[in-house]
């Protein structure tokens, strides 16, 4: 479907990290448990094209016929005129079939996009365990996963069934052929071979040129990026024309590797044309050999002509094939990395992707369980950093109804005590339990209705406010509260659409202190048990931030762990701890 | 900086001027690479008439091998058309590129405030990408094919007049189908790209906060948005392609039922020896060559679309306009310098709530200002206006007596150096993370003295890479590491004024504490303003400046202030409340 293929996405930014170049060779076994998934749109498409690719051969064959009768045109029965209304008709309806099958093929190829996308999100997002090293690199690196790597793959699945149409018209096309002129028919089958053998003997070195263009092109993306986003430090230390000459430099380097790379793909994509092409001469260099033994008709020559160029148009499949699948071998080891221990195509439990309606509403939240808290204890917790750092075998407990402060030095490890508490970052050693119950997996059990946790930097998402809030929790009338404790009420009001309002990157730009309130209110919405807050002051001033306290804590039996530096937060702290290079050096009691 | 082209035309040939040469030349080449292939139906033709008049197998073999010849050589001279095509767009994208950056490196704060980085990559590469594919391969497809269609009829005519009519006819139509129903298509691709980009924002958002989802149990409603952006990217892509093919269902239809009319008119022409039979088949091979190139004409055109949705992106780029460009000179002189700001008045938004009102303050040269007041008071500003980040509304900037104006901006800014609250990091190695990209000039010796001096040596020491380990973003540093480097780039631009904005309202006390002495190092011998909720941050201040709304509500000597008990200054202090921040 070389038509209807969406154009590839124009920068593969992010795909840096494409070192593997034996990667092993994946994506047929892949693409299969991809099209399996839904076999009647493969197959539904498979039978489309093949027609679509036949029908050709059946208008020249009506060629053929119409040709050969110009000089000796039967008395009625089937005149010229009649072969060539018939090759008009069949041609005619050809392409309106088309129509037809490009719905149902944009249909399938949305369908095998969206299955590994949505079983990577699945694994990064629900899988139980720590969420550090989910992503190998950055989300935007992770995005183009999502995008490039999906659409590598989904491309092996299409071209298949180009190959296939193409394929079974060859196959058609030199057997009506072979009954004309063998010999002919031979040399005109020469050039799929040829450009199968030149696909198979560039392989290597093609795919090791588009790796080192797609990293040089990362390498310049990447850096704009960074130099843009650290506009304000590079200004003040008047750093532009250093940066100018580091982006000349990159700019350089991608240069030579994209000629390399764009001018090898011209040559085997004009490999492919241009051995179609000369089959047609080879072809009639066999036939100007033939004619010396019998009489060449028109027909024949119109023929052979018109079936080479159906032929002709195998090669550049095969090679499409050949390269498609190669890219895809590298996507197919990227898009697993998301999915560790399960399939991103074809996952252990599938999961329906809902295309043609669209997903049913989600499902409500789990209700609470009876095991209302009444002390969360960790002991001997332990979580080390690959760079040094983290926590090293820190006890700490938290009865309902108190307050328990953590502070310290930067980098001793507060923020990823709180973490490690939470099972976001993978503990080495140490047990948190609930109520005196071990907890086998945190991140799965410390969640609302049982925990809530505001970060110290915040994401918040591009949507409506009150769903940047409530991220699908019910609001069963809780959210203005949870606005109002948050100290983000003044602020919504103040909004001219209010809780309506489209926020984040792509919407209204909050500040860094609403933002932080914001994602407090998202914490507070779920009314849990226990509240996790790391530090609140980096970007509240001390005013605001006393508010907020004065009103979370106001509640009865709120449950806080929190790190902060405030005196005021730790005057009403019920404990205070004070972490030093990962231990816990003090504990303060009320 | 030359004047921006305003026009999309202009700004092309402007990209394209300094390769006219060359791109002369492969316009050539690719003419003739792209006429060659036309004389193969004729070739063709020569060898079905030769067959029939059993002519010797000589002149048969003579045209069979002219036909392999014309299609080796026609593709040779295209693969080097693309060479040289693709070797110019890279170079004059790449200056393109180039000058966009160097551009938007000097537009004001607020427009950088206004477009987020990623916005900025599309613009400095996916917009110059579009225009360097398009120059690169749609161009020489374009023309290509445009010569190849036109040569086509020209031939068909030649052949008979009556049969090349109808030729030229049946492309017109095909032409008036592709044309009439592509303008169908054009929303219904917007809609498409629309969704998708929706989807690929969603996605990337989400996992830029897999914790902020996963510990507020909101996993599951990220897997339910992206079903929903999936299933409406379902429906857009098959609305699109309905849209799109029907313009090359119809042209398929149009070309189909023409092909059959010109060969039937050949026929009648044959059977009245107007033409040989030969010449039956070559323009049925005609009409058939057209097809493709016709479709493909309709891509590229759309190709140019974007391309020049891009060069006009572009050309407004260009055409943004920075407020703050270099003063006349001459610079004030080296060391510390006297900072004065009198009456200045700004606002961020031109007719929005000024920031600053009349402000006069006079710091003199060597001293230490501190300023205090709330978040939003209008801190930060001040030490924006001293930088030149901004420019005044009302009053003036001095530096050394010089107005911040009058003074190139590289000069100005050799003098000051900012720390600001939210270190910028970069995915670069240490090394330049700390120079700047070598915009600070040190040698290593140097830049391990600077960063053991603000408290950094231990970190760095343990960095398998060094100075040349790759920082990959903000994931190595915590805020308060981060602080310290930013401390460290002040270090070694060595200025004469500093502006230390909340520089250590993120750390601990003991990191603080750490920093006191290097701290006192780097503002020893230079004017210095810092700006901070703590009282303890305000011990080395000879100067105190109590901002609010902003407005200075009160300014003079610290130990005046301390000791002035009617003082705001002196109230806070004592009592340590929210003002000014409650550190002990």
């Amino acid at each position: 479907m070389s038509q209807d293929t969406p154009a590839p996405p124009a920068t593969s930014a992010g795909r840096d990290d494409l070192e593997d170049r034996d990667a092993p060779r994946r994506s047929v076994g892949a693409a299969l448990r991809l099209v399996r998934g839904d076999p009647a749109a493969f197959l539904i498409g498979l039978v489309w094209w093949t027609i679509f690719w036949s029908v050709p051969l059946a208008a020249g064959w009506f060629l053929t016929v119409a040709l050969s009768r110009v000089d000796v045109d039967p008395r009625g029965g089937f005149t010229v005129w009649h072969a060539l209304v018939a090759m008009g008709a069949v041609e005619a309806v050809r392409w309106l079939g088309l129509l037809l099958g490009v719905v149902q093929w944009n249909g399938a190829w949305v369908g095998w996009n969206t299955v590994p996308r949505v079983n990577m999100l699945r694994s990064v997002l629900l899988r139980p365990g720590p969420a550090t090293g989910r992503l190998p690199s950055s989300s935007g690196e992770a995005v183009s996963r999502f995008r490039d790597d999906t659409f590598d793959l989904a491309l092996v699945c299409d071209v298949w069934l180009d190959v296939t149409g193409a394929g079974v018209a060859s196959v058609i096309g030199l057997a009506v052929l072979s009954t004309v002129d063998l010999r002919a028919t031979l040399v005109a089958a020469l050039p799929v071979a040829v450009t199968a053998w030149a696909v198979r003997a560039m392989a290597p070195r093609l795919r090791a040129w588009r790796l080192a263009a797609r990293r040089a092109t990362a390498a310049v993306t990447g850096f704009v990026g960074d130099t843009f986003g650290g506009i304000l430090a590079l200004r003040t230390a008047g750093a532009e024309d250093a940066v100018l000459e580091r982006f000349r430099a990159l700019n350089r380097h991608r240069a030579v590797r994209a000629h390399r790379d764009q001018v090898a793909t011209a040559v085997m994509r004009s490999l492919a044309s241009a051995v179609g092409e000369a089959g047609i001469g080879l072809v009639l260099l066999a036939l100007a050999f033939s004619a010396r033994r019998r009489a060449v008709s028109v027909g024949e020559v119109a023929l052979f002509a018109s079936y080479v160029t159906v032929i002709g148009s195998l090669p550049r499949w095969v090679a499409s094939l050949g390269t498609y699948q190669r890219q895809a071998d590298v996507s197919v080891a990227r898009l697993a990395e998301l999915t560790p221990g399960d399939d991103p195509l074809a996952p252990a439990a599938p999961v329906p992707i809902h295309l043609r309606t669209g997903p049913p509403p989600l499902e409500a939240p789990p209700v609470r369980d009876g095991h209302a808290l009444v002390e969360l204890r960790a002991e001997g917790l332990t979580a080390r950093h690959e760079q040094g750092g983290g926590i090293d075998r820190v006890d700490l407990v938290v009865r309902r109804g108190e307050v328990v402060v953590v502070t310290g030095e930067v980098g001793a490890g507060k923020s990823t005590l709180l973490r490690a508490v939470l099972g976001l970052v993978a503990a080495s050693a140490g047990t948190v339990s609930w109520n005196g119950r071990p907890v086998d997996e945190p991140s799965e059990f410390l969640v609302p209705p049982r925990a809530a946790y505001v970060p110290q930097v915040p994401r918040l998402f591009s949507e409506p406010l009150a769903d940047a809030i409530l991220l699908g929790w019910p609001d069963g009338g809780s959210l203005w509260e949870a606005v109002r404790l948050a100290c983000l009420d003044a602020d919504v009001t103040a909004m001219p659409e209010g809780l309506a309002t489209v926020v984040g990157t792509r919407g209204v730009r909050l500040s860094g202190g609403q933002v932080q309130r914001a994602a407090a209110a998202r914490a507070l919405v779920r009314e849990p048990d226990l509240l996790v807050v790391d530090d609140l002051s980096s970007a509240l001033d001390t005013a605001t931030e006393a508010e907020l306290w004065r009103r979370v804590l106001g509640r009865t039996g709120a449950t806080v762990l929190a790190v902060s530096h405030r005196p005021a937060v730790h005057r009403r702290a019920d404990r205070v701890l004070v972490v030093q290079r990962g231990r816990v050096v003090e504990v303060r009691e009320r | 900086m030359p004047d921006a082209p305003t026009s999309d035309l202009r700004l092309l040939a402007g990209f394209l001027r300094p390769e006219r040469r060359k791109v002369g030349a492969l316009v050539t080449l690719l003419v003739i690479a792209r006429l060659l292939p036309l004389a193969g139906p004729l070739v063709l033709a020569r060898f079905v008439d030769s067959a029939a008049s059993r002519r010797p197998t000589g002149v048969l073999l003579g045209l069979a091998g002219a036909y392999l010849a014309i299609a080796v050589v026609a593709e040779v001279l295209l693969l080097a058309v693309t060479w040289g095509a693709v070797e110019v767009a890279w170079r004059a994208g790449n200056r393109l590129r180039e000058r966009l950056a160097a551009h938007a490196l000097r537009l004001d704060l607020p427009w950088h405030a206004s477009h987020a980085p990623g916005v900025l990559i599309e613009r400095v590469d996916g917009d110059v990408e579009a225009v360097t594919r398009f120059t690169g391969s749609a161009v020489a497809d374009l023309v290509g094919n445009a010569v190849l269609v036109a040569g086509a009829l020209v031939v068909s005519v030649a052949i008979d007049w009556r049969a090349g009519a109808a030729v030229v006819l049946v492309t017109a139509s095909a032409v008036a189908a592709l044309a009439g129903l592509r303008s169908l298509g054009v929303p219904a691709s917007d809609a498409r790209r629309e969704v998708e980009s929706k989807l690929y924002g969603d996605v990337e958002e989400r996992l830029g906060g897999i914790e902020d989802l996963r510990a507020n149990g909101a996993g599951g409603y990220g897997v339910h948005r992206l079903l929903v952006h999936s299933a409406a990217l379902w429906r857009a892509q098959r609305r699109e392609a309905v849209r799109i093919d029907a313009g090359y269902a119809v042209a398929g239809v149009v070309h189909a039922l023409g092909t059959a009319a010109v060969v039937g008119l050949a026929v009648a022409l044959e059977r009245r020896g107007a033409i040989s039979l030969g010449s039956i088949l070559a323009l049925a091979r005609y009409v058939q060559l057209v097809r493709r190139p016709l479709e493909q004409v309709a891509e590229q055109l759309q190709e140019m679309q974007k391309a020049a949705a891009g060069l006009r992106r572009t050309a407004r780029l260009l055409g943004e306009r920075p407020s703050i460009v270099d003063g006349p000179g001459p610079a004030p002189g080296a060391g510390a310098l006297t900072v004065e700001l009198d009456g200045v008045t700004f606002a961020y938004e031109r007719g929005g709530k000024p920031a600053m009102r009349d402000v006069t303050l006079r710091i003199p040269a060597g001293a230490v200002l501190g300023v205090v007041g709330r978040t939003g008071s209008g801190k930060t500003t001040l030490g924006r206006l001293m930088a030149r980040l901004w420019d005044v509304d009302d009053g003036a900037v001095r530096l050394g007596g010089v107005d911040v104006r009058d003074v190139p901006l590289a000069d100005l800014r050799r003098h000051i150096a900012v720390v600001t609250q939210d270190v910028e990091l970069f995915r670069a190695s240490v090394r330049d993370n700390v120079t700047l990209f070598g915009a600070l000039v040190a040698d290593d010796e140097r830049l391990r003295t600077v960063l053991g001096d603000v408290g950094l040596g231990e970190w760095l020491a343990r960095l398998p890479g060094g100075l040349d380990e790759d920082l990959a973003g903000a994931d190595r540093l915590s805020a308060g590491q981060a602080q310290l480097l930013a401390l460290a780039r002040a270090f070694l631009a060595d200025p004469g004024v500093v502006v230390l904005d909340e520089a250590s309202s993120r750390l601990d006390p003991a990191t603080e504490a750490r920093l006191v002495e290097a701290t006192d190092r780097l503002l020893s011998g230079r004017t210095a303003v810092v700006v901070a909720h703590r009282l303890a941050t305000l011990d080395r201040a000879d100067l105190i400046a109590v901002v609010d709304d902003g407005a200075v509500v009160e300014w003079g000597p610290r130990e005046a202030l301390a000791a002035d008990p009617s003082s705001r200054f002196a109230a806070r202090a004592s009592a340590g409340t929210a003002l000014l921040g409650d550190h002990p």
